[in-house]
């Protein structure tokens, strides 16, 4: 067990911080669970800056649509407008509740702890693969075009 | 903890002598970050902290244990950046159209 780095009033500053983000992600998933990116209140919910500028998908584009409809337990159309978010999700979860565990100083129950370190190819291919999903989404054809969030009519 | 005022030569190892043959150090790579920062839409610091997170596990391998707490620094760093220029973005959206809806309401209600 290390010993604490922090004074107290850091400690508290952290674990007030914490309570505000969670309460803040937890508005945020109820707010997709019942409303619709793409549907009535469309033009409240924030666009891709990318997406904006470029016109071109960035690998978190659909995110929203894909996590509306993920919550509302349709699995194959979240995985269709961002298959990447919805495939990395319980990892990203498992990481976010691991490193805030260990930035609030709590023990770190044992299916937290990584039973091994990934070797440096993993890694890097798991790299490559994120940068990989974002190129080929923007690829207007056939077997790419699964990538990409399905073409609407803009209102 | 008393082991402030004693000396305990097994209590700590100093991450600058690691002699040769000791498990590496936990040294995080900030992966899961990186991918988050890409995903919240802020685009050439997500990719600049995608493969400085990469790199960290690749020097772990050879024992290049200095490059790779740099590089995983590096990472934090970055991904941080990006997650809070990215957030600071959409709100800023939000609360432009917010105005922007604000204005619009006002300026019909004087037309009528």
């Amino acid at each position: 067990m290390s010993v604490s780095q922090l004074i107290p009033k850091q400690r508290f500053l952290r674990r007030c911080g914490f309570v505000a983000a969670t309460a803040g992600v937890a508005c945020v998933m109820y707010i997709l669970f019942r409303m619709n990116p793409s549907g009535e209140w469309q033009s409240f919910f924030p666009k891709c800056i990318f997406f904006l500028v470029t016109g071109l998908q960035c690998p978190g584009c659909g995110c929203q649509r894909a996590l509306h409809h993920l919550f509302n337990g349709r699995i194959l159309l979240a995985l269709q407008y961002n298959a990447m978010v919805i495939i990395t999700l319980p990892w990203l979860t498992w990481e976010a509740a691991r490193s805030s565990l260990k930035f609030l100083e709590l023990p770190v129950p044992g299916f937290l702890v990584p039973r091994r370190r990934l070797s440096g190819k993993e890694a890097m291919s798991i790299a490559v693969a994120v940068i990989a999903f974002w190129v080929l989404r923007n690829i207007p054809c056939w077997p790419f075009e699964w990538l990409a969030p399905p073409l609407q009519v803009l209102q | 903890m008393s082991g402030q005022t004693t000396f305990n030569p097994y209590s700590e190892t100093s991450p600058g002598q690691l002699p040769h043959g000791d498990p590496p150090p936990n040294i995080p790579n900030h992966l899961a970050k990186a991918i988050l920062s890409t995903i919240c839409c802020c685009i050439p610091l997500g990719i600049v902290a995608i493969v400085f997170a990469a790199q960290v596990n690749g020097k772990l391998d050879v024992g290049d244990y200095a490059g790779a707490q740099k590089s995983s620094e590096q990472a934090s760093f970055w991904g941080n950046l990006a997650i809070g220029l990215g957030a600071a973005g959409k709100i800023l959206v939000i609360i432009l159209y917010v105005i922007f809806v604000v204005a619009l309401i006002a300026q019909n209600q004087r037309g009528f």
